[in-house]
């Protein structure tokens, strides 16, 4: 009862006009973003990052979750009309969404995609408003090495459950972490890594790095691989799926949401896993397997629902235990960091408006973008006409603008340039950027409770043994490594298995 | 429908990138191209000198870690994983020097908005960026270019300096 009045608390600080404003303003632009084809939610977050500088941090991360679960929104619209997903995420929705607009059945894969996506969502927020204080309760007696190993374990589930290769992973989050260690170290006060640069004392700036990453250096990436060319005559107009559509869909979207917002908690997860992981289990639950990737509107209303449930349910590790489940949670926690404010256990008892606000805007949040995504829907198609070419160089300037408003300094328009370019390059040498932010913004937290904890047990490595917290989490971690030994494994002998089984192969053993 | 799956996941280099991305110009080859190598040499020659670093700065002991120890352990870390890293068998993109020009023109009005920032002031210098990135890199006509390049500085102007009331002078540093 205690999460219903306190969300009802929430719901007040929500509906003020100036937080509706910006939640109706998040999720519009994170929907228009999500639906130019190069864009995701991590550029949509980090790109208007330094704007949310200028808000209260309530405002802040109400507008950024807003933008988070509009452009998974948005992303389906150019996935199911033009097969060209904005993001990694959307590549599943491309599989029978595509088939199903060239069967002329866009409008009704559109708004029954809305409907499971607001259903899906609001499966999540659920799970939020009740699981969050909870787990808030029992993470509320953590101390320093708990908090060194939730820590340690967000940053090696990114590492471990990426899809790249491991060890470049684990390099790029420790250059993560290198970058964020320039600056006053911040137990004994000595500069670190700043070479008597008065401007590096101050540290690395989160908004240039964000920004320079996955802001510029994609608009670099796009550069070279071509601008989206905009689609000319695309006229939609709003259908509701038939009956016959909804029969089909509706367990599927039930399954999703359950599947979503589980996958959504883990460290590592996300809408990509969460979207491959549903439309599997939909394909094994479907009378009619054989029509997937050929228009199923089950594995469709599958795979979205679960991408969205995973964006509002990857808010649960970060609002109750401090850990961002993947870079644009990362990108978030960034944001709260710079209002002062460190997500955690003690986030629900020190700033029970801004943890209760941000999940009551959930709630609007998701009400406002099934208003605009179902009659609307034909206004936003309409934002695909644009080509790329002239949307990149003013998102470009938007950018520097917003990287240069926060502290009104070219030196930090300078770095995101920098690591613009830093993360074209690493992008072709086929670096995942994503564990370089969770280094980036775990980094300074790993070290700082790794040594208050050695201080504390005088260099005692038991005390970490001590804490029950510890040996459930060694625990996961284990059973995650050991099953992508497990896994890879299994590929490796299948793969030979198939080779003995070629009379055209010669094998030496 | 698996191998379409397969072949999703599989050009997910990173499940938080896009993927509208172009098949690459001049497509894929295996092999340890140029950058990459140069990639991993930096990156090799950093973790030796986080190592250094963090030995000259004072690692202190396990009860009491100083300013050193993180760089230590992180420049280790780096080097052992190093070669891990470069023995992998991957795919790359193979270079395309036009294509490869659209970035480069791209970084080169971002460098152009630096240079002229003090001379000229934010938005002056950011429509002379905006010149050289839509006309070479993005590729437009000049009437196109001329438009973006006037109007995005024109309008940031009103969001960022008047309604955000963000310290941007509209003339530059020296006057």
């Amino acid at each position: 009862m205690d999460a219903i009045t306190n969300l009802f608390s929430g719901f007040e600080v929500a509906f003020s006009p100036y937080n509706l404003l910006f939640v109706t303003l998040g999720v519009l632009i994170g929907t228009v973003i999500g639906l130019i084809p190069g864009l995701g939610p991590v550029t949509a977050i980090a790109l208007l990052l330094p704007i949310t500088y200028e808000l209260d941090a309530t405002t802040a991360i109400m507008m950024l979750a807003g933008i988070y679960y509009g452009s998974m929104y948005g992303g389906r619209i150019p996935a199911i009309l033009l097969g060209l997903p904005g993001d990694a995420s959307a590549v599943v929705t491309t599989f029978d969404g595509y088939p199903l607009a060239k069967q002329g059945k866009a409008s009704q894969a559109l708004s029954l995609t809305a409907i499971g996506s607001f259903i899906g969502s609001t499966v999540a927020i659920l799970t939020l408003t009740f699981l969050a204080p909870t787990m808030a309760k029992i993470a509320g007696n953590i101390n320093s090495a708990d908090m060194f190993i939730l820590a340690s374990l967000g940053l090696l589930m990114i590492v471990f459950l990426g899809s790249g290769s491991k060890a470049k992973a684990m390099i790029i989050g420790c250059v993560g972490i290198a970058i964020a260690a320039i600056g006053i170290d911040p137990i004994d006060g000595n500069a670190r890594l700043t070479f008597g640069s008065l401007d590096l004392l101050s540290g690395i700036n989160i908004v240039a790095v964000a920004v320079g990453l996955f802001g510029i250096g994609e608009l670099i990436y796009n550069a070279e691989h071509g601008f989206y060319k905009g689609t000319k005559d695309l006229n939609i107009k709003t259908k509701m799926p038939s009956k016959a559509d909804w029969l089909l869909a509706r367990f599927a979207i039930l399954r999703g949401s359950i599947v979503g917002t589980l996958i959504g908690i883990i460290p590592g997860g996300g809408g990509p896993v969460a979207s491959i992981v549903s439309y599997g289990v939909e394909k094994k639950f479907s009378k009619n397997p054989e029509k997937f990737g050929k228009g199923a509107i089950d594995g469709l209303a599958a795979n979205e629902t679960a991408d969205n449930s995973s964006s509002n349910s990857s808010f649960i590790p970060l609002l109750t235990l401090g850990v961002p489940p993947n870079p644009v949670l990362a990108l978030i926690f960034g944001a709260l960091l710079l209002h002062n404010i460190t997500p955690g256990p003690t986030l629900i008892n020190e700033h029970p408006e801004l943890f209760w606000g941000v999940i009551a805007s959930m709630y609007i949040g998701n009400i406002v973008l099934l208003a605009l995504n179902l009659p609307l829907v034909g206004v936003f198609v309409q934002m695909l006409r644009i080509r790329g070419s002239i949307m990149a160089p003013i998102i470009l300037l938007v950018a520097l603008c917003g990287v240069f408003s926060v502290r009104n300094s070219l030196f930090d328009v300078i770095t995101a340039i920098g690591f613009g370019v830093v993360g074209y390059i690493l992008r072709k040498a086929k670096f995942d950027l994503g564990p370089f932010i969770l280094g980036f913004i775990l980094g300074p937290i790993l070290e700082v409770e790794f040594r208050r904890t050695m201080l504390v047990s005088d260099g005692d490595f038991g005390i970490f043994l001590d804490r029950p917290v510890f040996l459930g989490l060694v625990m996961v971690i284990l059973i995650a490594v050991v099953a992508t030994s497990v896994n890879r494994l299994r590929k490796r002998q299948a793969q030979l298995r198939q080779r003995a089984n070629n009379p055209d192969h010669t094998m030496y053993i | 429908m698996t191998e379409q799956i397969k072949n999703s996941t599989a050009e997910m280099s990173s499940p938080y990138q896009p993927l509208v991305d172009a098949p690459s110009p001049g497509g894929m080859r295996s092999g340890n191209p140029r950058i990459f190598r140069l990639v991993m040499v930096t990156i090799a020659l950093a973790a030796i000198f986080l190592i250094i670093y963090g030995l000259a700065t004072g690692t202190g002991s396990l009860s009491d870690p100083d300013s050193g120890m993180l760089l230590l352990i992180l420049g280790i870390i780096i080097l052992f994983c190093t070669p891990m890293a470069w023995v992998r068998k991957e795919v790359f993109e193979v270079f395309n020097t036009q294509r490869v020009g659209h970035a480069v023109a791209m970084v080169a009005g971002l460098i152009l908005f630096v240079a002229t920032y003090w001379l000229f002031g934010f938005y002056i210098a950011g429509a002379l960026g905006l010149i050289v990135i839509t006309r070479w890199s993005a590729v437009e006509s000049w009437r196109n270019t001329l438009l973006v390049s006037l109007i995005t500085p024109a309008v940031l102007y009103l969001i960022f300096a008047t309604a955000f009331n963000v310290a941007m002078s509209l003339l530059p540093g020296w006057l």
